[in-house]
């Protein structure tokens, strides 16, 4: 779990106890009613004191630092990391996982300024920002340069061959994008963004997977839109779309079936991040782990209402996602991953829940991120520190992702 | 936008532990070696006055320096963001009773293109 303060903070009472979550919040079981409530209630007031002690001390952690208004560069976000034990306690993340802490400064008046919020799903790697319209000369003008740049800090003459190959992944790349630029946005739900990163060897080789000293690159697209046309499309028929775009138009159904949760504090769910994977044959499909996921698709909510529109969830069509759990291709429930969503979101209200804020006090909780571990029946559960997240779902009050 | 990352061991955090949850403790949860989760509780004052203190004079010292940055206007990159990441890269039990943490931090800096 990843929490982002920004500017103002939370003031906490300050509380001593260590908690656990409850064990089938980090279980396969999609329990569908009365989740919260049905846990057993001294587990839930020990959950709620060690997650608010957690908290409060990282704030305390925050007090020292000076803000001061007419510096250059601004302190953005302060991001901190907590973890669960294989046994369900929770903490501070410790050895073996990613950073405790991170602070982040931006510089005024440049794009990485604005208040958006930017999920830095994988650092140190050069964007290549690509679109379905680009053609060769388009595709060759954005990839050159990076490849320069980045090799540059080498002494490789393998410029041409990674420049082919580069080029080659690109078009493939943009193959799904033109599929994911024709998926019908038929709710409040669409993918707006897919990453797909890249390594290069010292042999010039672009592979999917990290070898030493291998320059990381990521291929971007992010799905525009266009002032003047509705976000709502009349959708096409099932028969029309493509394997990837079902895939995506079944993912954004699914989402929308949480689409009610009453999350407290002004929070609302606007993103998740699905790690992916493909076939041979280029269809997208869902991954166990983060670790062995070559791409992202986020999918992103817009507030819009579709009060009097008739939204297919493709149901027929898409009965089952495909999955990779160690190389092996597996089919999970479709249904299943459906409720699992619910229960991610439901898991994630109570995080939401105590991010209070207080005047007094320089920063606020902003953006709650939850990570979450897809099981083989479809089941989903929050992450534990020994598994590995193949979902991230977002929460955020006050900024935009 | 470019990014290079550094990393470098910044300093070392040396607290009594607890091997179970105790009313001022913050539960700080790893992995060992062998990839299995473990559970090290920290005194809260331990905590907040060592790593507070740190965080403190981090945050002054980057903001400084980058204050003192001049972006020059004959290149086509500038730099547009900096983050510090601070983690907790090894534990050691000393004695039973003691924990000693080896705290490291990323830095990684972006750069626009002007």
């Amino acid at each position: 779990m990843k929490y982002f303060f920004i500017l103002a903070l939370l003031s906490l009472n300050s509380y001593a106890s260590t908690g656990k979550v409850p064990t089938h919040w980090m279980s396969s079981e999609n329990q569908e009613n009365n989740f919260l409530t049905s846990t057993n209630e001294a587990e839930m007031t020990g959950l709620e004191t060690a997650y608010l002690k957690i908290l409060n001390v990282n704030q305390d952690l925050f007090k020292e630092i000076s803000l001061d208004a007419k510096k250059t560069w601004s302190l953005q976000s302060i991001k901190t990391e907590l973890a669960l034990s294989a046994e369900g306690t929770i903490g501070v993340m410790g050895a073996g996982g990613e950073a405790a802490l991170e602070l982040v400064w931006i510089r005024k008046g440049t794009s990485n300024g604005s208040s958006s919020f930017v999920e830095n799903s994988a650092p140190e790697a050069e964007e290549i920002q690509m679109n379905g319209e680009m053609n060769e000369a388009a595709i060759l003008r954005e990839i050159t340069p990076i490849v320069d740049m980045a090799l540059s800090s080498q002494r490789s003459p393998k410029r041409q061959k990674v420049l082919q190959r580069l080029y080659s992944e690109a078009i493939k790349f943009q193959k799904t994008i033109r599929e994911l630029e024709s998926t019908p946005v038929m709710g409040p739900w669409y993918a707006y963004k897919y990453q797909l990163e890249l390594y290069v060897s010292a042999e010039g080789d672009v592979l999917f997977f990290e070898v030493g000293n291998a320059i990381r690159l990521r291929l971007e697209w992010w799905r525009l839109k266009k002032d003047q046309a509705p976000l709502i499309q009349s959708p096409f028929a099932p028969t029309e779309l493509s394997e990837n775009a079902k895939f995506i138009a079944g993912i954004a159904s699914d989402l929308e079936a949480m689409g009610n949760l009453n999350f407290e504090n002004g929070f609302k769910l606007n993103c998740l991040k699905v790690g992916v994977g493909s076939t041979v044959k280029g269809n997208l499909l869902i991954v166990k782990s983060k670790a062995s996921a070559t791409g992202s698709i986020f999918f992103k909510r817009d507030d819009i209402s579709q009060e009097s529109f008739a939204l297919p969830n493709l149901m027929e069509e898409v009965s089952s996602y495909g999955m990779i759990e160690n190389n092996v291709i597996k089919q999970i429930p479709r249904m299943s991953f459906r409720s699992g969503i619910e229960k991610a979101a439901k898991i994630a209200t109570f995080f939401a829940k105590h991010a209070k804020t207080s005047e007094e006090s320089k920063f606020e909780l902003r953006v709650i991120e939850t990570e979450l571990e897809l099981f083989t029946n479809g089941g989903i559960g929050i992450v534990n520190v020994e598994g590995s997240a193949g979902l991230t779902l977002f929460a955020t009050r006050n900024v935009t992702i | 936008m470019s990014k290079w990352p550094a990393t470098a061991t910044l300093f070392i955090l040396i607290a009594c532990k607890h091997d179970s949850p105790t009313v001022e403790s913050i539960p700080v949860i790893g992995l060992d070696k062998g990839g299995k989760s473990t559970v090290n509780y920290i005194p809260q004052k331990a905590f907040k006055r060592k790593l507070g203190t740190f965080f403190a004079e981090i945050s002054d010292q980057v903001s400084t320096t980058l204050e003192q940055y001049e972006p020059n206007p004959n290149m086509p990159w500038t730099l547009s963001r900096v983050s510090v990441g601070l983690g907790i890269e090894s534990e050691f039990e000393i004695l039973d009773e003691m924990i000693e943490a080896e705290i490291e931090s990323d830095i990684e800096f972006r750069f626009q293109k002007i």
